[in-house]
């Protein structure tokens, strides 16, 4: 909100004794943040003038000579702008006039006509960025006057923002309140008699939605002259962002911007029936609002009506039909307290806000209610003609009393830390015009200013207390704590790190994603009923929550490869969402892809091997291993990234639980295809933390000092005999002496068809004695045999 | 005389490898062997070293998940139904489901208190979702770490001891704080604490500054916090006459834009290796 120092200081009655940059900092700390202070200077030499006559530039089209007068002088002052006419009143800045800018006026010939000064656009007083035109004035302004006299150009404006919970500070005056109480500022704030006026007659106003309308206060103007604001009204509504319309839409937003109430002035001779209805919108109403748009109102909608329409939308915006024009006479001013929640309703709604409903929604007082309308009263009465002539005040509860409270010293002390004296409490009340109602050993019992809508607890008044002392002065403690039993339990955080520091040592950079991704690519992963979509994306590739990390990670794969990078490993952990019937569930999970060298070329490994199927196995082996997950992989078997893998290079992860944690394999050929990625592509999946994720430590295996000893052998065997059922046969027949077996060597040969050349090598260690030359031969022979028992495999002599 | 043979062979033998060392032709400026390492996401590291500072100081890690119910987002945390507070979180919904997706880390407060009796301590890493247009410094998701203390007799000045002390071992031990009033619905008092300026603190008191991190200013936002709405207390079915606390949240975005010199906050989810592959440490 723009708060004008000027008119701030008009409202305080004195000046703020304080720097623009000191008050700006006194603002932020009292929780009201300054974005921005512009300030204009003062401007000298302009004075309110007539054009009496207006003639051709005899060298230029696009400039006339305007003939004007201030009283006493009469000149003839060459100008460009198009909009003006003879008999308007204008700003004429005369030679050493000093505008806005800081531009002296020189006396010039423009065109080779002298021009003893010009005519002022707001732009060059310093009022608005418009140089569209000559600023016209209302005829009445008296000539001669002085600009300086006529509007307070010179100001400081601060744009401050303002929280959601402070409504009462959404105004010049409740911005000057907070000024007043840090500045120790003695004012009389301003004093507003409503009362009831029982010699005027009664304006029928009935509240039908008692609910949605609390207060309706209308008052009833006749022979009002609608014409152009004062100078002054017109500057200061520009520099708070709002356009100038008449001098009675002017008033109404003139005083919401002074008192945060927003009013609205209907023209009373369009009211059907002489009456306000305050009541939910009919179905299938419709009304056309000031903005030129036709709304379509629902039941849900609080409106402002006469006896047979709608004239309002009740907070947020009027009708057109009763809107105020140049041949309006009587007015009918409103200043109402509407439900905060019916005015957002209506708000959004409609998808219309306005200046009215932005304080609505946030809570107008009982306080602004009546000031708004007195404040307004006087302005019609001075600036419009308008008399009062009919009046009413209708209200749900006239005799609610605010209600008391004691705040309690020990409760102060407790949230502060510290122990503020009572006395200096009851000053900063009294600042803050909280009423101390009374005192004693244990507080005070106050009410809140009728002004303030925020002050329900003794929290809250624990925060005044705090902002009008300033946040530095709470001193500061570690105290002695009470640890809880959970103190320094971290959950799941080492255990992640150990995941995410596996996959860094495996060559994985980390990705982070969004977790939003296409419903074509979620199609991709699994049916459409098994995965989550937001109702309100902003995005149609950001709709569906993840149901896979595989989804965005290949798509970084890709971006990167788009980059001319050629190895690109990335995992990722996080949330994925599944949805079962209604219900959404959630998983953590780490997800990772690779593609390309399994080792970075150098001038010393020249070709390194690519990343395939065993590369990625070896990787998931890794991070399963750290993880401490005993786990188990399997052909086939079905995960929730099963449709994007190949149908062979695939395999499942299984905990102990014969439970599915995950899968990982190369990319299915026809994804690769259509997400237009490499067809070497590996993929691995797994969620983390499941039951099967272990804590536990597994004791060590007795290390032996003893020689190994090694033998290599070779087998046919049938090409789909799997190196996984040799393997367990080996270790089966072999026992404990077999400390490993590696495999060296896979080919075919067409001269041996369907079988396959299986070559490994056999590491031996006994736990007891050194192994001779003949026990390892013996131990290889005893394989040799199993293997060709079981599988007929053949040894194969060298 | 033995000895004397023996020294002759050394010397011998020394003047060998001498000579053969000579005739190495090796050159070690040749680059390195390049060993493939992944790195870790600087949002990790950044919400790892916060986690691992509070830990320190006692807090437990609490989590919850990200989509959540409107009460524990909202309602519990004293954002009554149709309040513009709720325009400061611009949610998304869930299709055809009550839940939406959490706009802040706070409503693992809610269940932390829902489960446990106080004292509590916790702090809650984790990512968010704000329905907002994405730009250089507006994201629709980015991670919030939460803290909450609650226990008898805990105070402001607990809150400010507390933070004062993160924000020293994190910055370092010269940096400065404020501490200013701001509006939370779930926190009464409620604050938003900055910090000097980490780039242009020094620069700033010889010569003023255009710091493009602070603006000029001096000091940037870190976080909002408060001492926890009695609201919120009954709510969880505490006592607000028994205990009272502090919560606080700060965004890992921000802090990690202010660590690396970022000013881009899209760069956190390109993804792309040129900018991961610099975050060695």
């Amino acid at each position: 909100m723009k708060i004008s120092l000027n008119w701030l200081e008009e409202i305080l009655g004195s000046k703020v004794p304080a720097s623009p940059k000191e008050i700006s900092e006194k603002l932020f700390s009292l929780g009201f943040e300054v974005s921005s202070v512009t300030t204009y200077p003062k401007v000298t030499g302009v004075v309110a003038a007539k054009i009496l006559g207006i003639e051709k530039h005899p060298n230029a089209d696009k400039l006339r000579l305007a003939k004007v007068t201030d009283g006493s002088i009469t000149e003839t002052v060459v100008c460009g702008a198009p909009n003006i006419e003879s008999g308007q009143v204008v700003f004429w800045a005369r030679v050493g006039a000093v505008l806005a800018e800081g531009m002296e006026v020189k006396k010039a010939a423009i065109r080779g006509v002298e021009s003893p000064g010009m005519l002022c656009s707001l732009k060059e007083l310093g009022v608005g960025d418009s140089h569209a035109g000559i600023w016209v004035l209302d005829e009445k302004v008296p000539l001669g006057s002085a600009v300086q006299e006529l509007v307070s150009l010179e100001d400081a404006v601060f744009d401050i923002e303002v929280t959601p919970n402070r409504p009462d500070a959404l105004s010049i005056t409740g911005i000057a309140r907070e000024i007043a109480a840090a500045f120790n500022v003695k004012w009389a704030p301003p004093h507003y008699k409503f009362e009831t006026r029982a010699s005027l007659s009664f304006y029928p106003v009935d509240i039908e939605d008692r609910g949605g309308c609390s207060r309706y206060v209308a008052k009833k103007f006749s022979n009002v002259s609608v014409r152009s604001s004062s100078p002054k009204i017109q500057a200061r509504l520009i520099r708070s962002g709002i356009r100038p319309i008449n001098n009675i839409v002017d008033i109404t937003n003139y005083i919401l911007l002074e008192t945060g109430q927003p009013l609205h002035a209907f023209d009373a001779d369009k009211l059907e029936g002489g009456k306000i209805v305050v009541r939910r919108a009919r179905d299938k109403e419709k009304i056309l609002a000031l903005d030129g748009k036709t709304y379509d109102l629902d039941t849900d909608i609080l409106i402002i009506a006469d006896t047979k329409r709608p004239v309002a939308i009740a907070g947020v915006m009027g009708g057109e039909a009763t809107a105020v024009t140049g041949e309006t006479k009587n007015i009918l001013l409103e200043s109402a307290i509407f439900s905060r929640g019916l005015v957002r309703y209506g708000k959004n709604k409609l998808k219309l806000s306005s200046e009215s409903s932005y304080r609505f929604e946030r809570g107008v007082s009982r306080w602004s209610v009546q000031a708004g309308s007195d404040a307004a009263e006087a302005l019609i009465e001075e600036n419009a003609g308008g008399r009062i002539e009919a009046f009413s005040n209708v209200q749900s509860n006239p005799d609610e009393k605010v209600p008391s409270l004691t705040v309690r010293n020990s409760y102060i002390q407790g949230v502060l830390g510290e122990k503020v004296l009572i006395t200096e409490i009851a000053q900063i009340f009294q600042k803050l015009g909280v009423t101390v109602q009374s005192s004693s050993d244990e507080g005070l019992t106050v009410q809140s200013p009728e002004w303030r809508v925020d002050l329900d607890l003794e929290a809250d008044y624990a925060e005044e207390i705090a902002r009008v002392r300033g946040y530095q002065r709470i001193p500061s403690q570690g105290r002695m704590v009470r640890l809880p039993e959970t103190a320094g339990q971290a959950g799941k955080f080492y255990s992640l790190n150990r995941v995410r520091s596996a996959f860094s040592a495996l060559g994985f950079d980390e990705a982070l994603n969004y977790g939003l991704v296409s419903r074509e690519s979620a199609e991709a992963v699994l049916p459409k009923d098994s995965w989550a979509e937001l109702e309100n994306p902003l995005a149609s590739d950001h709709s569906v929550l993840r149901p896979a990390l595989a989804i965005e990670l290949l798509a970084n794969l890709k971006s990167n490869l788009s980059y001319q990078k050629k190895d690109v490993r990335f995992f990722e952990t996080g949330t994925v969402f599944h949805k079962e019937g209604d219900k959404v569930t959630e998983r953590l999970r780490a997800g990772a892809v690779a593609a390309g060298k399994s080792q970075d070329a150098s001038w010393q490994v020249k070709n390194p091997s690519d990343i395939d199927f065993y590369w990625i196995k070896g990787a998931a082996e890794e991070v399963l291993k750290r993880a401490g997950v005993s786990a188990s992989f399997v052909k086939g078997g079905e995960s929730s990234v099963s449709k994007l893998l190949h149908p062979v290079y695939y395999m499942a992860v299984m905990g102990d639980g014969k439970k599915v944690l995950g899968a990982f394999g190369v990319i299915h050929p026809a994804i690769a295809k259509k997400w237009d990625l490499p067809s070497g592509t590996v993929i691995l999946e797994i969620d983390l933390f499941t039951t099967e994720w272990s804590s536990k430590y597994e004791s060590i295996r007795k290390i032996s000092l003893l020689p190994e000893i090694e033998r290599d052998c070779s087998f046919w065997m049938k090409k789909e005999t799997p190196w996984e059922a040799v393997h367990s046969e080996i270790e089966s027949v072999l026992g404990t002496v077999l400390k490993a077996c590696r495999v060296f060597d896979v080919y075919a040969d067409p001269s041996k068809p369907g079988h396959k050349s299986l070559s490994f090598t056999l590491t031996f260690q006994h736990p007891e004695k050194t192994l001779s030359d003949d026990e390892a031969n013996a131990l290889r022979d005893k394989a040799a045999a199993a293997l060709a028992k079981k599988f007929g495999a053949e040894l194969r002599k060298k | 005389m033995l000895s004397a043979l023996e020294a002759k062979r050394t010397e011998l033998d020394d003047k060998e490898l001498k000579k053969s060392l000579e005739a190495e032709a090796g050159d070690p400026t040749l680059p390195s062997l390049p060993f493939r390492v992944g790195r870790v996401h600087p949002i990790t590291q950044v919400m790892n070293e916060i986690t691992q500072i509070f830990l320190g100081l006692g807090f437990a890690v609490a989590e919850g998940p990200e989509a959540e119910t409107d009460e524990n987002n909202f309602g519990a945390l004293n954002f009554l139904p149709d309040h513009p507070a709720r325009d400061m979180h611009d949610t998304f919904f869930v299709k055809s489901s009550p839940l939406l997706l959490r706009t802040h880390t706070s409503p693992v407060q809610i269940r932390e208190m829902k489960a446990a009796k106080p004292p509590v301590r916790i702090i809650a890493p984790g990512k968010v979702y704000r329905h907002e247009a994405i730009d250089a410094t507006h994201s629709s998701v980015f991670h919030q770490v939460e803290g909450l203390v609650v226990d008898k007799g805990v105070s402001f000045a607990d809150l400010k001891g507390t933070l004062e002390m993160f924000v020293r071992r994190f910055f370092g031990a010269d940096v400065r704080t404020r501490f200013y009033p701001s509006y939370f619905p779930f926190v009464e008092p409620g604050a938003q604490m900055d910090i000097s300026c980490t780039v242009c603190a020094e620069a700033k008191a010889k010569n003023g500054s255009s710091c493009p991190v602070c603006k000029g200013s001096g000091w940037i936002e870190m976080l909002g916090a408060g001492m926890v709405h009695p609201n919120v207390f009954k709510a969880v079915g505490y006592n607000p006459e028994e205990v009272s606390g502090f919560a606080f949240g700060m965004g890992v975005e921000r802090i990690s834009m202010v660590r690396y010199g970022v000013a881009d906050m899209r760069l956190f989810y390109g993804n792309c290796l040129d900018f991961i592959s610099q975050f060695v440490r």
